[in-house]
This record gives C-alpha cells, sequence and structure tokens, in this order.
C-alpha cells in the first residue's frame, strides 16, 4: 500500500477510497465464515446515499458468522491509477481485493450502472462471465429494481434476489456458509439456492427466440420454478432496520438519516415501475419510527431525518410522526425533510412541521401537463390541487417551487406539452401574487423522457425517439417563459435506459461490447457516449431501437415473463386499456381492483 | 460501542454559568491515517457530527441561519498528515474540559484523535498569533539515501531558493527561504530521512507542498521515490509552542 499512500491524495475526493468512517464495521477476518462484498456499481456519493445499502450493509454485518464490507464504482481517475500500478480494486473495511471474498453482491438500482458491474469485476480480479468464473471464485449475486427484468445481465451474475432482500439474504447467507462448510461446487449451490424463494440463477433457464427477434420462450431446467415470484418483507415493525448507518467523513448526495414511512403505494401510476414492483403496501408504526429515528440520531449525529417512502403524504399518521419526531430534532436542531409529498395533500399543517427547523426548495410532480394526459397516466392530480399546494408553499414563506414532468408519454400531443408551459406561468403568476414584489419567485420545470418500464401497463409501449423527444424540448422550451428556469433530462441516456430496461439475455454482449469499448460511468453526462452504445448493439448484431422503441403485441412473450412482481400481467394490461381511453382508476384506499399482489400477504387482504 | 456519553461529563450548570457563547473551547487533536485524507469542509462536518454524537451541544449564532462556531487554526492540504490540529468551538453547556477528549474519542473516526481540551477563554491566544508551523517530512528511496543528505543540506543552508507558486492571481516566483526558519535533516533508517521544518505559517505561509517542489526544482536527482507530510506543531512569532 506504500506507493498508494502517495498516489490517493493525487486523487479527486480522496477520502472515498479509504474507509474508516464512523459505524463502519470492523471485524476479525480469520473469526468469520463468510466474507461478502457489497458492492454499488456507482460512485461513493451516490452509493452511501443508497437506503438498501445501509440496510443490507448493516444486516449482513448482525449475522456473527458474516463480514459484509463495501466496495464501490471507481471515478476514472482512480480506474486509471489503478489499472497503471496494477492494483485490484478493493473493499473499503479490509482493504482486501475483491477476489478475496466468498461473495460479492451488487445492488443494480439503474440500468445505466450496468458497465459499472463489469467494470468493478474486471477491476477486482475476476473474469466478468459467470461461466468463466469457477468454483473458487466469489459467488457474485445481484437485486434492486432493475433484478425485476435480470435478463441483461443474466450472463455476468450467478444469482437475482428479486425484491426485498432482508429476509432472502439471510436465508442464502446460511446457505453460502453450508456452502463453505461441504465443499459444495458453484452449480450444485445454484441448484440448492433456487429453491429458496425469490432466488433466480439465470444459468438454469434457457431462452428461445423467434425469427422476429422476440423471446419464444423461456425454459427453466427440472428443479427450478418455472416462474420466479418476488420476495416482500410483511412486517416492517419487526423487520432489521439499520439505526447506526456509516457517517461518510466526504459529503454524499444524501447526507442523513432516512427513515422508511412504508414500503409499496396505493397510487398506481401507470408509467411507475416501483409502484407496482414493491405492492401491496406494508407500513411500520408510528412507535418503531420515531424509536428508530432517534437512535439513529444519537448514534449518528446527523442534522436531517428524511422521512422517505414512494408517496410520504399517504402515510396516515404522518401529521403524527412528525410531531412526536419534532420536539427531539429542535432540542438538537435537526430539520425534517418529506421528500415526496403529493400536492394534493400538501396542507397547512404539514407545511408548518417541515419547516420549523429549516426550509428547502418544494417539488411538486404533475408528470403530465394536461388533466387528460394525467388520466391517461393515472395521477389523479387536479390543476385546483396543484395551485392550491403552490399557494399554501408562497404564503407560508417558500420562494422556489419545483415542478416535475414527464415528457415522451403514451398519447402525448403538442397540446398536453403546452400544458406543461401553462401550468408553470399559472404556478408563476400565483407566485408573485402572493409573494408580492418584495421577494423573488422561483419556478423551475424540470422533465424527464419517459423510459416505458418492465411490470407496468406501458410495458407494451414504444419509446420515443431521440429526433422526437428533441422536437419535444424545442417545442417545450419555445413556450416557456424567461423567468421559469427549464431543465432537461438527456434524450440519449433516456433511450438507453430504455433499451436495455426491456432487453433480453443478448443484451449482455451489447453491455460487454460496450464496456470493452471503454463505456462506463454512463449515468454522468461527461462520460456517457451515445455513440459508442449504439455501436456496441451494433456489433452484436442488435438496435437499441428493438429494444426501446417497438410497440409489442399483447401476447408478445416478453423478455421478464419468468420474473413475477405478483402483478397479473392480466391486470396490467387492463390498466393499458383504460389509460387509452382516458380513464383513472381509483386507488387501492377507494377500491382493490385486485392486482394480484395481496396474494403475497397473509391474510391475503391490502391494508391500503 | 456505546455512543452516548457519560452523564458524569456535565458540569452542574450553577453559579459559574456564562452566557452560550462565552464557553469558548480548544482542542488539540490528531488527523492521522485514513482521515489525512478528510478536506478541511469535511472535517469540520465530521467534527460537528462528533460533538452531537457524544451529546455536547455547540452554541450556536443567532440570526436567520444559525451555524455552530468551529475554527480550526491553518487548515492542511488534503493528504497531508497531523498531530497538531488546534480547534476553537463554543459550547452551550458547561463542560468539564479534563473529560472531553475521552467523550469525544469514543465517537470520533478512524484517525481523529482528541488530545487535549482547555478553555479558550483565559488569556488565551487566538489563531491570528500563529506565526510557523513545525512539520516532519519523510523522504524515501529504494536505495540508500547517504548521497541525498548532503546535497539536501546544501539546498537547505539558507541561500536563495526561487521557487514556483500557484495563486488564484496566476504564476509568481518566489524566494522561500526567508519563510523556513529552521531546517534539520535526521536519518532514520537506511534509505529514510526525516526534515525537521519550521515554515512560516502566519500572514505569509508556506504549504510544505513548496519544499518538496524545492527539491524537484533545484537538485532533481535528490528527488525520492516517496515522501509524506506530519504537521507536529504551531508556534508563536518568537517559537514557543502555540496552545
Ligand atoms: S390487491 Fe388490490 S389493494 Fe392490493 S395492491 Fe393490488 S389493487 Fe391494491
Amino acid at each position: 500500500m506504500n506507493r498508494l499512500e502517495d498516489l490517493l491524495p493525487t486523487l479527486r475526493k480522496p477520502a472515498r477510497y479509504v474507509g474508516g468512517e464512523y459505524n463502519a464495521v470492523m471485524k476479525n477476518k480469520d473469526a468469520v465464515e463468510l466474507r461478502v462484498a457489497f458492492c454499488f456499481p456507482d460512485t461513493y456519493e451516490i452509493g452511501m446515499s443508497h437506503l438498501g445499502t445501509r440496510i443490507l450493509y448493516g444486516l449482513m454485518n448482525e449475522l456473527d458468522f458474516v463480514w459484509c464490507e463495501r466496495a464501490f464504482a471507481p471515478w476514472t481517475d482512480m480506474e486509471t491509477m489503478l489499472r497503471t500500478e496494477r492494483l485490484p480494486l478493493w473493499a473499503l473495511e479490509s482493504g482486501d481485493p475483491l477476489s478475496a471474498f466468498d461473495v460479492l453482491a451488487f445492488t443494480l438500482q439503474y440500468e445505466l450502472s450496468y458497465t459499472n458491474v463489469l467494470n468493478m469485476l474486471d477491476l477486482g480480479g475476476l473474469p466478468i462471465r459467470a461461466a468463466d468464473r469457477d468454483d473458487a471464485a466469489p459467488l457474485v449475486i445481484a437485486g434492486g429494481p432493475c433484478a425485476f427484468n435480470p435478463e441483461p445481465m443474466a450472463d455476468f451474475i450467478d444469482l437475482f434476489v428479486i425484491g426485498e432482500g432482508e429476509e432472502v439474504t439471510a436465508e442464502l447467507m446460511d446457505l453460502f456458509r453450508a456452502r463453505r462448510r461441504h465443499g459444495w461446487s458453484k452449480a450444485e449451490t445454484l441448484r440448492r439456492a433456487v429453491l429458496l424463494e425469490g432466488v433466480y440463477a439465470p444459468s438454469l433457464y434457457a431462452v428461445s427466440y423467434r425469427e422476429d427477434g422476440a423471446v419464444a420462450a423461456v425454459a427453466a431446467q427440472p428443479g427450478a420454478p418455472a416462474r420466479v415470484t418476488k420476495r416482500i418483507v410483511r412486517d416492517l415493525d419487526s423487520v432489521y432496520f439499520p439505526v447506526k448507518p456509516l457517517v461518510p467523513n466526504t459529503e454524499v448526495v444524501h447526507d442523513r438519516i432516512m427513515l422508511e414511512l412504508f414500503r409499496g403505494c396505493i397510487r398506481g401510476c401507470r408509467f411507475c415501475q416501483a409502484g407496482f414492483t414493491t405492492r401491496p403496501v406494508r407500513t411500520r408504526s408510528v412507535e418503531t419510527l420515531v424509536r428508530q429515528g432517534l437512535t439513529s440520531l444519537a448514534a449518528t449525529g446527523y442534522e436531517e431525518i428524511s422521512l422517505t417512502s414512494l408517496s410520504t403524504s399517504d402515510y396516515r399518521p404522518l401529521e403524527g410522526l412528525c410531531d412526536a419526531l419534532l420536539g427531539e430534532c429542535q432540542k438538537r436542531r435537526v430539520g425534517l425533510s418529506l421528500p415526496s409529498l403529493r400536492a394534493d395533500s400538501f396542507s397547512r399543517a404539514l407545511m408548518e412541521r417541515v419547516q420549523s427547523v429549516r426550509k428547502s426548495g418544494l417539488t411538486f410532480a404533475p408528470e403530465a401537463g394536461s388533466a387528460r394526459l394525467r388520466d391517461v397516466i393515472n395521477k389523479n392530480l387536479t390543476e385546483e390541487d396543484l395551485m392550491r399546494a403552490c399557494g399554501t408553499a408562497f404564503e407560508g414563506g417558500w420562494n422556489h417551487v419545483k415542478l416535475y414532468f414527464m415528457c415522451g408519454l403514451p398519447t402525448e400531443t403538442d397540446e398536453d406539452l403546452a400544458g406543461i408551459a401553462d401550468l408553470a406561468h399559472k404556478v408563476y403568476a400565483l407566485g408573485r401574487a402572493t409573494a408580492g414584489r418584495a421577494r423573488g419567485v422561483g419556478v423551475t420545470v424540470s422533465t424527464a423522457c419517459f423510459v416505458p418500464k418492465p411490470h407496468t401497463p406501458f410495458q407494451w409501449e414504444a419509446q420515443d425517439s431521440v429526433a422526437v423527444f428533441a422536437e419535444k424540448q424545442a417545442f417545450l422550451r419555445a413556450r416557456l417563459r424567461k423567468q421559469i428556469t427549464f431543465r432537461w433530462h438527456a434524450a440519449d441516456t433516456s433511450f438507453l435506459e430504455g433499451a436495455l430496461a426491456r432487453g433480453d439475455r443478448r443484451v449482455g454482449a451489447a453491455v460487454e461490447a460496450a464496456w470493452r469499448s471503454g463505456c462506463r460511468l454512463d449515468g454522468w453526462s461527461e462520460c456517457f457516449s451515445s455513440e459508442a452504445w449504439h455501436k456496441a448493439f451494433a456489433s452484436c448484431g442488435l438496435s437499441l431501437a428493438f429494444y426501446a422503441a417497438r410497440t409489442r403485441a399483447e401476447d408478445e412473450v416478453l423478455p421478464w415473463a419468468h420474473i413475477s412482481a405478483s402483478v397479473d400481467n392480466a391486470h396490467l394490461w387492463r390498466e393499458r386499456t383504460r389509460a387509452y381511453a382516458g380513464t383513472a382508476s381509483p386507488n387501492c384506499r377507494e377500491h382493490c381492483l385486485g392486482c394480484g399482489a395481496s396474494r403475497l400477504l397473509a391474510g391475503g387482504v391490502c391494508d391500503g | 460501542m456505546d455512543n452516548l456519553v457519560s452523564p458524569g461529563v456535565h458540569t452542574p450548570d450553577d453559579a459559574r454559568a456564562e452566557p452560550a457563547v462565552r464557553r469558548k473551547m480548544r482542542l488539540l487533536f490528531e488527523k492521522t491515517g485514513p482521515a489525512r485524507l478528510i478536506s478541511h469542509l469535511d472535517l469540520m462536518r465530521t467534527l460537528q457530527r462528533a460533538f452531537a454524537r457524544a451529546e455536547l451541544p455547540l452554541a450556536f449564532s443567532e440570526g436567520f441561519n444559525p451555524h455552530p462556531y468551529l475554527s480550526i487554526a491553518r487548515p492542511l492540504s488534503v493528504g497531508v498528515e497531523s498531530r497538531y490540529e488546534l480547534l476553537d468551538f463554543g459550547l452551550a453547556d458547561a463542560v468539564d474540559p479534563d473529560a472531553l477528549p475521552a467523550c469525544l474519542n469514543c465517537v470520533l473516526p478512524a484517525g481523529v484523535r482528541v488530545r487535549r481540551a482547555y478553555p479558550a477563554s483565559e488569556g488565551r491566544k487566538s489563531f491570528v498569533d500563529i506565526a510557523w508551523a513545525g512539520y516532519e517530512i519523510r523522504l524515501a528511496w529504494g536505495r540508500s539515501a547517504a548521497h541525498a543528505a548532503d546535497g539536501l543540506r546544501a539546498l537547505f543552508a539558507g541561500g536563495p531558493l526561487p521557487v514556483l507558486k500557484k495563486s488564484k492571481r496566476g504564476e509568481q516566483t518566489i524566494d522561500i527561504a526567508p519563510l523556513i526558519r529552521l531546517f534539520a535533516l535526521t536519518p532514520e533508517e537506511e534509505g529514510l530521512l526525516c526534515m525537521d521544518a519550521v515554515l512560516a505559517a502566519g500572514a505569509a505561509s508556506l504549504n510544505p507542498s513548496y519544499v518538496l517542489e524545492a527539491i524537484r526544482r533545484h537538485a532533481p536527482a535528490l528527488w525520492p521515490d516517496r515522501q509524506s507530510v506530519l504537521r507536529v506543531s504551531l508556534l508563536d512569532a518568537d517559537g514557543t509552542l502555540f496552545v
């Protein structure tokens, strides 16, 4: 490590490569039976902000026979240094190379991190393809939202975990310990692993294709389930939660305590993958959350608690929870933040609770510019709701409101796009009228490109091409007055995201080709090359458009057909039909649409 | 590890109680190992959180955007280790200074260690009176260092040492010799020399990296394979230890 000590200070943000943070778990490597490296395939600042990483790191380290460490994707200067000095990528706690571990556990949070997985395996000194890693190599497992379509990564990962990780991770750790004790081969281990619910081993499934390029069938080997159903945690009050999270020594994106109020979402917005894959709703009690919040404060010294969930304001006792936390928060000068509030529930009462300590910017997400299109996507938000919420915010002293939209939604027309501008102007005018001339009012319109995702009612849709996205951006920009700040997500990265999200197993070769041609850190605009990706797909006889911009027939076998989020395809298709009819659907609390997710609950009835 | 501080640390808030802003304290701490890579701003946040974990309430400024009073003397560049870091801060409660190091040390990250704490109010000088800083600059070669010792002594014997200095205004050649108060060379082991250097750290100041830069520029043949810098002291104008 001597030469390394000289070189580290010359890198950008070197503190992210050495560990030593408060609450990092150090164990004696000779005293544990299983060494796991939790690998986050993006930078330290992103990975350390992720609640799931905190949960699984803490959960695995609670097991006395496991030592779980962390590894992150190196920034380009670090990668260059590792390659020139011929040093392997190491885990932060022990400094040992990734090849020294029994298990590498990746989390796949977004498709644009796929090349980072390959890069980390390679820098760790391991063959990137699962088939090339022998019995002595670490077992490479992966989970996270992208595992709901694992196929593009199937060639590289030995085993996927579908759904929520807490329970199945503990079961897998037991299995891997048994592997070590009995000396099972990798093949034997995988055969046993798929007997656990929610575990998918791609090598036990064969994919065949039709002449037109679509998937013909996915056949499971004997002993492997024909369909792998996701895991959920039924009782959030008894499941492990990290109340002593790591406190980074260098600033990360979400540098705060995160409390998770509930999982799932009652809303059923038709574009939202998480809204379907995390069903049904399960709630934590106020009592548990207050206890977790106060313990975490004492153990970290953080100055902010964030109440997270897909739609925080759907937590029934939200005001009570805020009140229960506020006393201690004020005493310690700790701020409370609620990142995902629905505009129709943003009340004065709630506002006063969030702002009592600190004032941050407010974001509302109408998602679409017209009432018609909001019905298509089932957003169930009226213009009056939005105006009332913004009015409350301006009256309450907020000066800046950010509005979040999606562009390229199914059935979208120029009128819908013009509606985005109209809404922004109305909010701006309201701000000026409420705040008066004394205060500067700011409205930001932030527009993302719609990416159709597996396991949603829009999983069959064609995504807009990059050219169409560009036209729509120009159209909207021309309509927005200069007082409105306009932010736009790059269309070419969204298009790649679209291709990877609905890719089949052949896309793995394109991911490898892209990585070999130098693609990595694709989520970072300074590193992303659209051209390199198109070349990589072409070199494998594939095209991005086939996966991103093609409408699928109802009876097409989708590449993820053998992975079940426990929401029936029939329900998704019904929702798609209603979308095209412009009909909104009731939320789970108003009326159960029988999506199928309730099967995962003991009583078979969702709380909503 | 128990993150909570033992209740014995707080002294009763009795007649000695004084307004929050006047409980100024000074901390002497080390920043070594992985902590040498923590930047100045990150270190401030790290310390602030450690105080919170130790349940030692910092005094906050008044006003619209209250912030704690924390000040580190002569912040170091990333990568430089230190055995002599000073932090001035204000506490909202009266605290026994002798109990502070122990209760902070159990909540600090690897490489940050408090050596002493003392009230900063009783006639202590303020950071503006710091004039010099002492460093141990270690140079290592893969082979014997005998050839380098004499050359380095000659280089730092007191003659002019022009070095290119980068600042916000651009580059400028300056003579660093007047900014070096003391220079001594000790062979430590085969291939390893330790330079004890006392460098200006007042209104004019000299980053230890310029001492290395002088070697690179004027005696490239003596350039070591590896080098490390450790700050060992802060001194006032007459060269006595600044505490
Ligand atoms: S089963 Fe009904 S209530 Fe439960 S998630 Fe599905 S639609 Fe909602």
